[in-house]
């Protein structure tokens, strides 16, 4: 178990550099053509060029994701309480989450850029949609899966509604609740760069359809190794929260 | 004596698939209080099923439960039930697992915490007061769940095959601590096993359940005195007892 932890830890950088050599070398041999597949050199060679203008550009879609993310998270939050203890809610709501989600992005960016303007604003919006569902949907399940004979301890010690939410049923939906927070940490710089791609002043998703529309595809590469990074730093933050909040051994 | 505990005539069915399962018929069980008493029968015979009738969670049944005096329809009794399952909250410390009782009746605040402190040590928990439940041994996590029952409101403890998932060694020394706790505290309490040695050697009375639907087909007095010594398993009268509540279960 041991060693295969070891080798675990090591394989990723491993298989990183043999794929970047890899195509660092294919790249040589074939010649191929910047603008069709940069080599990794020239994708870093493009990232510290353009690396200001970059900046500015990840600042902007940092700030939506952020926005976004806060603000999904604390309509989920709210919703989902609201809908536990209130099942006419649950009933009412639920269904109307799954056909938000059936409609897809790239119709929405377009029709809120219409309503809302060129700002972040619409931009912030479909990421707090694009987080609310897998949050809500982590959350409400981990709420409502319960142990039928931890109710009945609960009832013959005479726990109260709001003592069994908060003393029981939340800390126990934290595994849940943090698995949908990841959900949403990974899709919301995908969201963001996905509305900013039909028309924003800044941004890396409006960076994304210059580089290509210019043909600058090392440039393109080097900003879809930003959204990359973006999204693992997100994922890497709410894994860390998780650990401190769910203090339990891995069963792992 | 005063009875804790006055079942009369209680039966109880489940619909299982739109038919009438019997699971509890006629069953006779009166309890002094202060008294430990135990209640064997085949797997399935509706023991648990008992339990959860005396501690108010079955509704529907016929006959009565007498519970201090109270009818349980009339007001539901404080019961320290500890069911089959251990149910630990998993994300809390041995400690906040122990107090949840008294935090949620709200008396934690006023709780003096001496008290909590003699209880803990007396249960042999006081290094293990930080430990999480999946860092615990099954007989540490028993020891907690019991703790926590104890803390229960109620003079009236059931305990339901607490001990059933320990190994035979382990078994043994909890049944002994068991028995010095409950000597010096003297509550009444009601003991689900499948171990008849164990009924024997704990109790003051033995109740023997049939197969299901679940009467009561023996109830016999232990006479040995109290505190109770290890070595009365050696003895004839312990046999005679084993023999008989064997005889009775048809094993
Ligand atoms: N809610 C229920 N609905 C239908 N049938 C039930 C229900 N609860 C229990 N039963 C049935 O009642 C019978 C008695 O169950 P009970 O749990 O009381 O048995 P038990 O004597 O405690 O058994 P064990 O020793 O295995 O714990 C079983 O046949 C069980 O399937
Ligand atoms: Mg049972």
């Amino acid at each position: 178990m041991k060693k295969f932890i070891n080798t675990g830890k090591l394989s990723l950088p491993i298989s990183f550099a043999v794929l970047i050599i890899a195509w660092e070398s294919l790249v040589y041999v074939l010649k191929t053509p910047d603008y069709l597949i940069p080599a990794p050199s020239a994708v870093l060679q493009a990232l510290i060029e353009s690396f200001p203008v970059l900046m500015r550009h990840t600042a902007v879609t940092l700030l939506e994701v952020i926005l976004g993310f806060i603000t999904a998270l604390i309509l989920s939050v709210v919703m989902s309480l609201l809908m536990v203890r209130i099942k006419v809610l649950y009933q009412i709501l639920w269904p109307y989450m799954i056909i938000s989600q059936t409609v897809p992005l790239y119709i929405l960016a377009p029709l809120f850029m219409i309503w809302f303007g060129f700002g972040i604003l619409p931009k912030v919006l479909i990421v707090v949609l694009v987080c609310f569902f897998p949050i809500t949907v982590g959350f409400v399940q981990g709420l409502t899966s319960t142990e039928p004979e931890l109710d009945e301890l609960l009832q013959v010690m005479r726990a109260t509604p709001s003592q069994i939410l908060w003393k029981v049923r939340v800390p126990q939906a934290m595994p849940q609740f943090f698995s949908g927070l990841k959900i949403a940490a990974a899709y919301s710089v995908t969201g963001a760069v996905l509305s900013e791609w039909v028309g924003a002043q800044e941004g890396l998703g409006i960076f994304l359809t210059r580089s290509m529309k210019t043909f600058k595809t090392a440039a393109l590469f080097a900003d879809v190794l930003i959204i990359i990074v973006l999204s693992l730093l997100l994922f890497y933050i709410i894994s860390h929260l998780e650990k401190k909040v769910i203090r339990r051994r891995s069963l792992l | 004596m005063e009875l804790a505990v006055d079942i009369v005539n209680l039966c109880k069915s489940f619909t299982l698939n739109n038919k009438e399962l019997k699971v509890l018929e006629n069953v006779n069980l009166q309890a002094e209080a202060g008294k430990f008493i135990s209640i064997i029968g085949p797997s399935g015979c509706g023991k648990s099923t008992l339990f959860r009738t005396i501690a108010g969670l079955e509704k529907e049944y016929t006959g009565s439960v007498i519970v201090n005096g109270n009818d349980i329809r009339q007001s539901r009794p404080y019961i320290a039930y500890m069911l089959q399952k251990d149910l630990l909250l998993p994300w809390r410390n041995v400690r906040k697992n122990i107090v949840l009782p008294l935090e949620l009746s709200g008396k934690l605040k006023n709780t003096d915490t001496g008290f909590l402190e003699k209880m803990i040590s007396e249960f042999g928990l006081e290094d293990f007061v930080e430990a999480y439940p999946d860092e615990l041994s099954g007989g540490m996590r028993q020891r907690v769940a019991l703790l926590r029952t104890w803390l229960m409101e109620g003079s009236i403890m059931l305990l339901d095959e607490p001990f059933g998932a320990l190994d035979a060694l382990t078994r043994k020394n909890i049944q002994d601590w068991l028995l010095e706790i409950w000597e010096k505290h003297r509550k009444t309490v009601l003991f689900i096993t499948h171990d008849i040695e164990e009924a024997i050697y704990l109790s003051d009375e033995v109740y023997v359940m049939s197969p299901r639907p679940g009467k009561i087909i023996e109830n016999i007095n232990i006479n040995f005195g109290r505190p109770r010594r290890r070595d009365i398993v050696y003895t004839s009268l312990f046999i005679d007892y084993k023999r008989w509540l064997m005889s009775a279960l048809q094993v």
